[in-house]
């Protein structure tokens, strides 16, 4: 079976299991837009009589979506492993002699399905409640540089996850809170000016800062705390390293695993 | 003697688990503080913190924690009796307790119990420091008073739930795609993070039928110190009850339809 072929039929088994059947694309959404009303409606509360409702459903919006990014590398690409090794599934990939991470390109096209759906919906809900959300691209270049840097990091954040989790058997609630913490704290929610200084800082010592600061600044929805080509450069820097770092690391824990077998194959 | 056996098992299955799995008692303190952070940070960044307690009279981050703090207690309670079914079948016990001489209705009283006392725990945790912060040692009767409530509003949540269960596993099986949508609806209607007395009043209308919501609303009320007549105090815990009062003979009814159904036609396994 070449290779296309397999990447075709994990994106099938996907779509199927995950999308289509018992219409859970239809369910996920409408529980998807709930939970978007209960947060976002004491948001309100927050905004200024003065400032542009636009603006405001602006901001939210591109947090929601680099919200829902965390949680996507997360859960569908760094717990799914977990989720494998559950279900005894991972065993015979592995026996199967392909690399693990092909499994990953039949599932990323589903993330990104999923993904653009929540866009809609969050764009749709947001136009309710506040007001349409301001997005003009002010900078295509940087754009496209914050979005390749983001997809990076997030592969990168899933590895090091991924290989955790399938070499401690890491549980489902420290997933949880890793998946609520890592955005409140790298400035993925608000543009790290708006953060308090020692977490202004801390945001910066980490990947995952630089993407979402450049998504903003080319959306015009907020300033960048550095000069944004150095932000450029060193987003990548970090990126790139990270990128190598998750990799080793993975292909470690996975070798590890075949040597002394998984820690834990408990249900969450 | 049944009572008390049932309620032994549930407590060393909840006990057990939470103590043999320290993440998940990490995760359950940290909770209300994660969701705070996520709201008051967002909030800030799209507006001010000051517009909010120019709108609502009280600091934003007291104010959620204690909706965050509602969310774990009411989840407490609902999620534990909605999901149980679920969770029966998937690890296919759930013919063997439908055999079981154990009237379902007690069966499911009792499942939240002792997650209620983790709520009292939670309570006692996580609210003290922050409310001492912002309103000195009053903040420790406080914490009493919306621990007491939050408690309330929990046990009186349970006929619902309860009634929930029974109606919904009823009509259509028991899915856990429906209650993924179920579940965030509750918490809008019972006005956690969004005031009752805020809502439109269609939404308002809707939430009437759920009793914490009553309590809730005392809740707010008394946090966001809205000068609140004794009578209307008693009339708001009155409608409460007695709602709950009222679908107690409901629920046992629609679980009773509900096992009549598993019997009748099987469990899926």
């Amino acid at each position: 079976m070449s290779k296309l072929l397999v990447i075709k039929a994990v994106f099938e088994a996907y779509l199927k299991a995950e999308l289509i059947r018992e219409r859970g694309a239809i369910f996920a959404l409408i529980s998807l837009s709930l939970w978007l009303t209960l947060f976002l409606a004491p948001l309100t509360f927050f905004t200024r009589e003065t400032s542009s409702a636009s603006l405001v459903s602006g901001l939210v919006f591109v947090g929601i979506l680099i919200f829902v990014s965390y949680t996507m590398a997360s859960w569908d690409w760094g717990w799914e492993l977990r989720w494998l090794l559950y279900q005894g599934i991972l065993e015979y990939i592995i026996a199967s002699g392909r690399d693990i991470l092909i499994l990953y390109i039949g599932i990323i096209p589903i993330s990104l399905i999923w993904l653009a759906s929540i866009g809609v919906l969050a764009y749709a809900l947001l136009t309710l409640l506040m007001g349409p959300p301001l997005l003009t691209v002010v900078n295509p270049l940087i754009l496209a540089i914050g979005s390749l840097l983001l997809i990076l990091v997030l592969l990168s954040y899933a590895l090091i996850l991924g290989g955790t989790t399938i070499a401690t058997g890491t549980s489902g609630p420290v997933i949880e809170f890793i998946s609520w913490i890592l955005p409140i704290a790298t400035g993925g929610l608000t543009p790290l000016l708006n953060l308090p200084e020692p977490l202004r800082l801390f945001a910066l010592c980490t990947p995952f800062s630089y993407p979402a600061e450049l998504i903003r600044y080319a959306l015009g929805l907020s300033k960048t705390v550095m000069d944004i080509w150095l932000e450029c450069i060193v987003g990548l820097t970090y990126a790139l390293l990270f990128f190598i770092a998750g990799l080793t690391y993975f292909r470690f824990q996975l070798r590890k695993i075949l040597r002394e077998g998984v820690k834990s194959v408990a249900i969450y | 003697m049944v009572l008390r056996e049932l309620l032994r098992a549930e407590m060393l299955f909840v006990y057990a688990d939470i103590f043999r799995r320290k993440s998940i008692l990490v995760m359950y303190l940290l909770y209300p503080y994660i969701l705070t952070m996520f709201i008051v940070l967002l909030g800030s960044s799209i507006g001010s913190y000051q517009a909010f307690k120019y709108r609502l009279g009280i600091d934003p981050i007291p104010f959620f924690l204690t909706a965050s703090y509602l969310v774990m207690s009411i989840l407490a309670v609902s999620d534990d009796i909605l999901w149980k079914p679920i969770h029966d079948r998937m690890l296919g016990v759930l013919p063997y307790i439908i055999i079981t001489h154990v009237r379902k209705i007690t069966y499911f009283a009792i499942i939240p119990i002792p997650r209620l006392i983790l709520v009292l725990v939670l309570g006692c945790f996580v609210l003290p420091p922050v409310y001492v912060m912002f309103y000195g040692i009053e903040g420790l009767y406080l914490t009493l008073e919306v621990v007491s409530l939050a408690l309330l509003s929990s046990i009186l949540f349970i006929t619902f739930s309860i009634l929930l269960v029974g109606v919904l596993y009823s009509l259509g099986g028991e899915s856990w795609r429906v209650l993924n949508i179920i579940r965030p609806l509750l918490m809008i209607f019972l006005g956690i993070y969004y005031p009752r007395f805020l809502m439109p009043t269609m939404m308002f209308l809707i939430s009437s039928i759920l009793p914490p919501s009553y309590i809730i609303e005392l809740m707010y009320r008394s946090l966001l110190k809205i000068v609140t007549e004794y009578s209307y105090v008693l009339e708001l815990l009155g409608i409460a009850i007695a709602i709950s009062l009222i679908y107690a003979p409901l629920s046992s009814k629609a679980i009773a339809v509900w096992e009549r159904k598993k019997v009748r036609e099987g469990v899926e396994v």
